[in-house]
């Protein structure tokens, strides 16, 4: 009866973020077409696409997903003991309204992005996630880059209650992070870009000790060899700051310190062909001061590489090829985690 | 699946939807005007369009250029009062972006994929009545060919084709 509640309750939270997909898909969408039919000089576009994933980790797969240099390699992923829930087939689709605005200071572009990830035969774990964004080039080798990123209610799975293997419940963690980026061209090969990001993690009832409030800061490099090929050096350092580090005795502080650091090359291989390679090592450094805590005198280190194929096929549509592996090991576990994802897409542009 | 398919169903929606930059769309083509037209006055075909919204104008323009000077059939000149005819409109390539994590828009980045535009109008010089039409096929990229040259490809390859037709049937009238 419990089992049955527990599914039932965690179908529910499937189907409301679901909806919620399904909802901001469709009045994105709406939104769209009638600016297109009634308007069509104004600078709108509409970007619409969808992937499907094979991944062995259905517990790993968003956070393998969002690890890159702008994305958010440090969302919370179950204990290292705890992953490894299984296989499964993921469709991602997504959604990007964007709007151009000239103007004497410069030219403007706000945009407004929907992705789901919808799980075939875990469908607990299907959420959605939406990115706001404003970026404003003050000249053609100065842009500022600004995102509101959101994943709400987002099932990370059973996680222990209390360090108790008895007492196993659905940990669910909301993420709002705000993200500005200042991209300087200092010369025809040599780009800097400045990353810094805040936010909080609000996790759900039982967990609420590990609500986290983050800062990001970093640098990136990048070196244009040509029009069509880039090198890209990146390096984060992020604090993450855990409400349980002033209740000592739950001895579940998951406050961090984390590493990031990446390497990636862009090249346009034929015209229309794009080759992605990515390279990325995260350390992260758990900072209890509780001898008592799991975590005391913690790490988890990550590999990550992934590369992808995207090919245009037509003026509106382009396929995608995309394969990702992850490995992760912590110090207070004896087992390596792995997780590898690969996808075949394709993008309209409407 | 139901919601996917509502999803689906609205994307379609769009499909038929694309811009038309205030020119006409009305298919003219008026074989025995086209017959006497030998010189041509090309103009600036971004068409006072925002250049991020139209980009490669000047290069296409260059590209029909270069194909019609070729074929021999046709004359470019530098004033307009020197032509028979004026190709007027919007031409050129518009970029976007796709993928989820990465910033894209102003600069993007080489994640960036290119859709052609090319709505063009032949006008007779001295009436500004419309000779001949063009309005750009979208369609499968050939896999070494860029989008500029696609557009201009475009526009030079239906030009000659009616050109020689026009040629041809004006010919036989005689």
């Amino acid at each position: 009866m419990l089992h049955f509640l527990s599914t039932l309750g965690r179908r529910k939270n499937s189907l409301f973020g679901l909806k919620s997909i399904a909802a901001g898909l469709v009045l994105l969408l709406s939104a769209a077409s009638p600016v297109f039919a009634a308007a069509p000089n104004t600078s709108w576009s509409a970007t619409g696409g969808g992937s499907l994933f094979y991944t062995d980790d259905v517990a790993l797969f968003s956070a393998t997903r969002r690890s890159s240099l702008d994305g958010d390699p440090s969302q919370p992923v179950l204990d290292v003991s705890r992953t490894g829930i299984g296989k499964d087939m993921v469709f991602e689709p997504y959604v990007r309204l964007s709007r151009l605005i000239p103007s004497s200071l410069g030219e403007t572009e706000l945009s407004v992005r929907v992705r789901g990830f919808i799980y075939a035969t875990n469908p607990e774990f299907s959420q959605g996630s939406i990115y706001l964004e404003a970026i404003h080039g003050f000249t053609p080798h100065t842009v500022l880059r600004l995102r509101y990123f959101t994943a709400p209610d987002q099932l990370l799975g059973l996680t222990e209650l209390h360090g108790s293997e008895d007492n196993l419940q659905d940990m669910r963690v909301t993420s709002h992070l705000g993200t500005v980026r200042l991209d300087h061209r200092l010369s025809e090969h040599w780009e800097i870009q400045l990353l810094g990001r805040a936010g909080i993690r609000n996790f759900n009832e039982p967990f609420v000790q590990r609500d986290t409030l983050l800062w990001r800061i970093g640098p990136h490099l990048v070196y244009h060899l040509n029009h069509h090929a880039r090198v890209i050096l990146g390096y984060h350092y992020e604090r993450g700051l855990a409400e349980g580090r002033h209740e000592v005795e739950l001895h579940d502080d998951a406050s961090y310190v984390h590493h990031f650091a990446s390497i990636g090359i862009e090249a346009d291989l034929m015209e229309h062909l794009e080759l992605e390679l990515d390279f990325h090592y995260e350390r992260n450094n758990f900072t209890s001061g509780n001898p008592e805590d799991e975590r005391f005198n913690g790490h988890e280190n990550i590999f990550l590489g992934s590369g992808r194929l995207s090919y245009q096929l037509t003026d509106h549509t382009a396929l995608t090829f995309m394969v990702q592996r992850s490995n992760r090991k912590q110090n207070f576990h004896q087992t390596h985690d792995h997780n590898t994802n690969v996808s075949m897409g394709a993008v309209y542009r409407f | 699946m139901l919601r996917a398919m509502v999803v689906f169903a609205l994307c379609l929606s769009l499909l038929g939807c694309h811009r038309t930059f205030g020119i006409p769309t009305d298919l003219v083509q008026d074989l025995p005007a086209l017959a006497s037209v030998r010189s041509v006055y090309i103009e600036d075909l971004a068409h006072g369009e925002d250049p991020h919204l139209v980009e490669g104008s000047d290069l296409v323009k260059e590209k029909i250029k270069e194909r019609l000077v070729q074929s021999g059939r046709f004359t470019i000149v530098d004033a307009p009062e020197e032509a028979d005819a004026a190709l007027t409109g919007v031409a050129g390539f518009q970029r976007w972006y796709f993928g989820m994590e990465s910033f894209y828009g102003l600069e993007g980045s080489l994640n960036t994929q290119y859709s052609g535009i090319g709505m063009l109008r032949l006008l007779n010089s001295k009436t500004k009545e419309p000779i001949w039409t063009h309005e750009y096929e979208t369609g499968f990229f050939h896999p070494t060919q860029s989008v500029v040259d696609r557009v201009a490809d475009q526009v030079a390859d239906k030009l000659l084709s009616a050109a020689t037709l026009a040629d041809s049937k004006n010919q036989a009238g005689q």
